[in-house]
């Protein structure tokens, strides 16, 4: 839209080039941020990028005051390199008036003549300024619009973890809660079945698995910004993951390999980065131990941005064509065990990973084994 | 529909099973009751054999209970009479049910004594 403006004024005053430079005051620089050119005049929308206000006083001063610079002959231009940018860039004539927002100056718009000398007339100067006044205008509504569509996707985010949210308490909740309400049913017209007593139990603990679970998604919203990041020893972190689930690895008879420098450190929040591992090494040894492999190998690199942490199994795998895009979505399972989750684990853990800046990717083959890829930046 | 004789079961939850064969069982003795955990493991059995009654739990990983009646034209025995179970809340499930041409209907869980003598004598 702006371009069309630039391009339709430029043609009706004759001029070879039209544009507008938006200032950046704090910074005491300029850019040209449009421009249209006539057929054969060359754009120099590339050069002009970062131009010092100082090497152009009396044009910020005139803007500065509201005026325009209306220049019939750039020979009269006092400052010295302001002159030869002009007429490195071909310029024999222009008009530029300034774009004013909240009475401020934000920028300029302006006409270049370059194939001959150009004198403005009183009709030209105030066809710019009322045309200043219009983008002012334009720019303002993009910036509205623009302003309220990030609104907008960030309602439309919150609103589907919202529903989400609501699926996975709906879900899990109410189908112990039918579990057992069906099972105390049972009970009633058979009091003495103690099996019934031992699934009464196993219910009720798995309802409980379940809050403690949304009680960790709810933590998790929590502000991060106001937690302390530490240096850590990852492998020490590491091994403190294994030691508490040394129970399952010695029952399973896991074959876990450990390959982490013993220097190397991450300036991380130390919940985070506990949760992340231990989500991701349990799954391993849950999800990626077969009778016939039980190997699972933890490693890490530092790199040139960060560390690259990585958790490899080699057992039964996913099929990710059908189900790569769910992996990290909650409410996701992919595993019809007694051990099945809720589907929170890993789209926590990529929540987690990603509100510390880094970031999670996995490959996946079935039967070959599953390998999760962390990047953890600094 | 003649008396069912065959009922099949899809869920993922082995405790629901406990019950839900005994809730049977209290109702009518004379049907065979078949498990499946998993959606495939279900088509596989339909394949196979006849059923009279399905009740299809909707949650299930890998593939979910939807997923599965998407599949089920690919079965050819289908001369059977589909309930949906569901623990959920969600009012579109509700709407998917009704419009699902497979579904005869949804259920809540539990499926009580209640629920099934309804569908059994239906």
């Amino acid at each position: 839209m702006i371009n069309d403006s630039l391009k339709q004024l430029g043609e009706f005053v004759g001029a070879d080039r039209s544009y507008v430079f938006d200032f950046n005051l704090d910074k005491g620089l300029c850019n040209n941020t449009f421009e249209w050119c006539a057929p054969g005049i060359t754009p120099e929308i590339e050069t002009n990028q970062n131009l010092t206000l100082d090497m152009m006083p009396e044009l910020v001063e005139a803007h500065l005051n509201g005026q325009p610079m209306i220049v019939n002959d750039v020979q009269e231009v006092e400052k010295v390199d302001f002159k030869k940018l002009l007429q490195a860039q071909g310029i024999k004539s222009f008009i530029t008036m300034p774009m004013i927002h909240d009475k401020e100056c934000v920028g300029f718009v302006g006409f270049d003549w370059v194939k001959h000398h150009h004198t403005a007339s009183q009709k030209e100067v105030i066809l710019l300024e009322l045309f200043s006044e219009m983008l002012v205008n334009i720019r303002i509504r993009s910036h509205n619009e623009r302003e309220l569509h990030k609104l907008f996707s960030k309602t439309i985010e919150q609103n589907q973890r919202l529903k989400d949210f609501s699926y996975i308490t709906s879900h899990n909740f109410r189908s112990s809660v039918a579990n057992l309400v069906g099972l105390l049913t049972i009970i009633e017209e058979d009091p003495l079945n103690k099996e019934y007593f031992e699934m009464l139990k196993a219910t009720a603990l798995k309802l409980n698995l379940a809050i403690d679970a949304i009680n960790d998604l709810l933590n998790f919203e929590k502000d991060i910004s106001n937690l302390d990041k530490e240096e850590i020893n990852l492998l020490e972190v590491v091994n403190d993951v294994i030691f508490l689930n040394r129970k399952s690895a010695v029952d399973k008879k896991i074959d876990l390999k450990v390959d982490i420098p013993k220097d190397l450190t991450l300036r991380i929040l130390p919940a985070y980065l506990q949760s992340i591992l231990h989500n991701l090494i349990t799954n391993a040894m849950k999800y990626g131990v077969t009778e016939s492999s039980r190997k699972v190998e933890i490693s890490a690199i530092k790199q040139a941005k960060g560390v690259l942490l990585t958790v490899a199994d080699q057992g039964r795998g996913i099929d990710m064509k059908r189900f790569g895009s769910k992996m990290f979505q909650l409410g996701s399972r992919f595993h019809p065990d007694e051990e099945s989750g809720h589907g929170m684990g890993l789209y926590m853990t990529k929540q987690q990973i990603e509100a510390i800046d880094g970031r999670i990717e996995v490959e996946s083959e079935q039967n070959k084994g599953t390998k999760f890829k962390v990047y953890f930046n600094g | 529909m003649d008396k069912p004789t065959k009922i099949l079961l899809v869920d993922d939850d082995p405790i629901f099973f406990s019950f839900a064969d005994m809730e049977i069982n209290n109702v009518e003795t004379a049907v065979e009751i078949h498990k499946a955990m998993i959606c495939e493991e279900a088509i596989y059995f339909l394949r196979q054999g006849q059923v009279d009654i399905i009740f299809l739990d909707l949650n299930m990983p890998v593939m979910n209970g939807w997923e599965f009646l998407d599949a089920l034209p690919q079965v050819e025995n289908n001369d059977h009479q589909i309930y949906v179970l569901t623990s959920s809340i969600d009012p579109s499930d509700q709407r998917k049910a009704d419009e699902n041409p497979f579904v005869t209907s949804m259920l809540e869980k539990p499926l009580d004594k209640d629920k099934i003598s309804k569908v059994l004598t239906s």
